[in-house]
């Protein structure tokens, strides 16, 4: 018995779409005596009408087997900045597969041969109401894991994640148009740390068993009419919903969903890595004969006490970090932190780094240098550096951007965060730079700021324009 | 009625077709499969370009013909039924198609090119 390897990507591979890889597949691998592993390459989007796969018709058995993966570093889960990126469909971080068409309502993989494992892509439907991916008939046997699944499917009667007996382990299964998350049609599926979530309107179901008795562990369910809709296994447990409905006497109910994830909107910041304080935090049991103790970017997972859904909350540097040493330096360095980071050495330097707390930043030190750096934060930057420096840098944060260093210059810089925006230095210089507070106002008070080639895009700034200097561009409200 | 060409000229797209059933089970490939349908001048892989049991055709058809030979059974029937369907609602007839003999035996040309009316004139709905 051998295994046949077949690669898919440009025209540099074998094939260019996985329908006809799965089509070069003999329809009897038991005669044939082979497995096959078809392997994607994220050499570009896949795209087209759904199904983009459809795994039909072949005769299979637990060692004649088909498996749909990716290359070796072609998953979302190989990418550099998996720790950091966000958990949602993204083909920049991986293979991704994307429904551009309706069809006649597939899902966008389909699979009814058993002894199916997919595994490690990124799936949409593209906003063509159709399910991510689905399983039908008696391929019960068959397996999908560590899943990005995103559908706006608009019903119950089909989810991101379909499956009528199979198992799902590791999956986000996200809807944005008031459908389904997952569901299990009549054959008692499995879901095993899934995150079904929903950032459309409140309805339909995080999990709905139709006709049967699904088994769900370590599941969440987010953003739904109902989380769990009735009719459960009855060694379900270790789950976690926004309403009464996760079954298990371990499970979490009630949940606020906001307090789960990094960013929960329908929006493209959406985000479902876990945030510090969720309540899924070691909440979960371990379940490693599925998840193989790993979560869906194959970070390890708690021995005993593992995050409930996919994505296992790793508290990594610790919860804050304070670095107060001199003359640090970030080279294309990540840092990726639960709660604060707080800078207060001289001269900290970032070189095409990216530095992404979800709460906090405080910037203490002397002449901090931003080159080509992003820093996205969850809440509050306060810079209070002299000489603090931004070259084509990000300054992202949610709520509030205070600088009241001196000598602050932004070249050219980006500052959008979503509330306020006080700026009270002295000497300011923005150039090529932009300033977007999206709602509340903006504060500047510095003496003097310089606009060069800026623009500043407030909802009621407050500007002592005497000490403002803008050349070419003005505010725009 | 009178068929009018204009109703069938599209842009010209590039259709990887089976030739010959791949098994026998009834939702297994079948001789006239459309596997997939890609715009002009795609960049195919070797084994797409070389497998004997395959051939590309090359024809300016319109896109929501090209959605009908891509067409499945919808989910919400596969999975409410249980039933086992065809893999496609809709076939070519490759008996119809012009040059009939190039969809049989050797493949000696990557691609071969007729015309869209050609296409809708093989296009058979499965039973």
């Amino acid at each position: 018995m051998g295994t046949v390897t077949k690669t898919v990507g440009t025209s540099s591979r074998q094939y260019s779409t996985l329908s006809a890889a799965i089509a070069s597949i003999p329809s009897n691998l038991v005669t044939d005596g082979n497995n096959y592993v078809i392997q994607l390459y994220n050499d570009s989007e896949f795209t087209g009408t759904p199904p983009l796969g459809n795994v039909s018709g072949f005769t299979t058995d637990a060692s004649h087997t088909i498996t749909i993966n990716c290359g070796s570093g072609q998953s979302f889960y190989d990418n550099a900045n998996k720790t950091t990126n966000k958990l949602q469909y993204n083909q920049s971080y991986g293979v991704g597969l994307r429904a551009t068409s309706t069809g006649s309502g597939s899902a966008v993989i389909a699979v009814s041969t058993d002894y199916v494992t997919v595994q490690g892509l990124q799936i949409s439907d593209g906003g063509q109401t159709q399910a991510a991916i689905s399983q039908t008939g008696t391929a019960t046997h068959s397996v999908f894991e560590n899943l990005v699944c995103e559908s706006s499917f608009t019903s119950s009667g089909s989810g991101a994640i379909s499956l009528t007996g199979a198992t799902a382990v590791n999956c986000l299964a996200l809807n944005n148009a008031g459908g389904t998350g997952c569901i299990s049609q009549g054959s008692n599926s499995i879901f095993v740390a899934i995150t079904s979530v929903q950032v459309g309107s409140a309805n339909n179901y995080g999990f709905r068993g139709n006709y049967d008795s699904p088994l769900y562990l370590d599941c969440v369910s987010m953003g739904f009419g109902t989380a769990f809709k009735s009719g459960t296994s009855g060694s379900s447990d270790y789950n976690c919903s926004g309403d009464t409905t996760a079954p298990g006497s371990h499970s979490l109910k009630s949940k606020t969903y906001a307090n789960q994830f990094v960013n929960n909107s329908n929006s493209s910041s959406r985000d479902f890595r876990v945030k510090s304080g969720a309540d899924l935090i070691n909440a979960g049991t371990p379940e490693s004969s599925y998840t193989g103790g790993l979560d869906i970017i194959n970070q390890t997972r708690s021995s005993s006490t593992p995050t409930i859904g996919a994505w296992e909350y790793i508290s990594g540097g610790g919860v804050t970090v304070n670095l107060s040493g001199q003359g640090f330096t970030f080279t294309q360095a990540n840092v990726s932190e639960g709660t604060a980071l707080t800078l207060s050495g001289s001269t900290p330097t970032f070189t095409q780094g990216t530095v992404a707390p979800n709460f906090g930043m405080n910037l203490t030190g002397t002449a901090s240098n931003f080159t080509q750096a992003s820093v996205a934060m969850g809440l509050v930057i306060n810079p209070s550096a002299q000489n603090l420096s931004f070259t084509q840098g990000s300054v992202m944060p949610s709520w509030t951007v205070g600088l009241s260093g001196i000598n602050i210059a932004m070249t050219p810089a980006n500052i959008v965060p979503n509330l306020g925006l006080m700026l009270n230095d002295q000497a300011m210089n923005f150039t090529a730079a932009n300033l977007g507070p999206f709602a509340a106002s903006a504060f500047l008070n510095s003496q003097p700021l310089n606009f060069t080639t800026g623009f500043l895009n407030g909802g009621a700034p407050t500007l002592p324009e005497e000490y403002i200097t803008f050349a070419r561009r003005k505010t725009r409200m | 009625m009178a068929t009018h060409w204009y109703l069938h000229t599209g842009i010209e797209m590039e259709l990887l077709v089976a030739i010959v059933d791949n098994g026998t089970a009834i939702d297994a490939i079948k001789a006239g499969e459309v596997i997939t349908v890609q715009p002009d001048g795609w960049g195919w892989g070797s084994e797409e370009l070389a497998n004997a049991n395959w051939r590309i055709i090359s024809a300016p058809i319109l896109g929501t013909h090209a959605e009908i030979l891509q067409m499945g059974y919808i989910l919400g029937e596969l999975m409410v039924h249980g039933k086992t369907y065809p893999r496609k609602a809709y076939l070519l007839n490759l008996s119809a198609l012009p040059n009939s003999s190039q969809f049989s035996g050797a493949r000696t040309a990557p691609i071969i090119s007729m015309q869209s009316t050609d296409v809708i004139g093989a296009t058979t709905k499965v039973a």
